[in-house]
């Protein structure tokens, strides 16, 4: 094991703790946008994590996957904005 | 120090936890959007616990289906109709 999955090996613990925070934040949330907030924040995270994993596997073929990950995630909070402004989708 | 098997297996249990969490959370939430946005987590977890599964391709498809196509036609449906769950006593 070399340097540098030696230190992704230390930083991941990080990534455990930060997702269990989102996700607290994510199910309490008083209000929608803290929601939807803590969900942006959860995925683009998890977008990071994919990316350092595929880099600790040595796989190239698994950081392919954080792409459309960050990019569905952004049409959520358009759905969501839009709804909220509107009332309505479309039209 | 904790070995990389036990790290990748706790990000797994944490993803199962955390989907099964949203997921009762989007049965029982009255409020239509809200459920929308647990379905969401529940959608995200699942795409980490397929990637930490070594299945990069089911990732790639899941994710526009998941995140972007279903909470879409999920908010369509509900701006055409009532946002707020009645009660069956009171219908």
């Amino acid at each position: 094991m070399d340097l540098v999955q030696t230190t992704i090996l230390i930083f991941l613990p990080l990534f455990l703790t930060s997702i269990v925070l989102y996700l607290i934040r994510a199910v309490k949330g008083p209000t929608i946008g803290d929601q939807i907030l803590a969900i942006d924040s959860l995925t683009y995270d998890l977008a990071a994590l994919l990316v350092i994993l595929g880099l600790f596997f040595r796989e190239p073929i698994l950081i392919v996957t954080a792409i459309p990950l960050a990019l569905w995630i952004y049409s959520l909070d358009i759905y969501i904005a839009k709804y909220l402004e509107k009332r309505e989708m479309g039209e | 120090m904790i070995s990389a098997e036990t790290l990748i297996y706790l990000f797994m249990a944490l993803a199962g936890i955390g989907s099964t969490v949203s997921v009762y959370y989007a049965v029982i939430e009255k409020d239509l959007i809200k459920a929308v946005i647990y379905s969401a987590i529940q959608s995200t977890f699942y795409a980490l616990l397929y990637f930490l599964l070594m299945a990069p391709d089911i990732v790639l498809v899941y994710l526009p289906v998941a995140v972007g196509l279903i909470p879409g036609v999920l908010i369509l449906l509900i701006s055409k109709t009532e946002r707020v769950e009645q009660d069956e006593e009171s219908v």
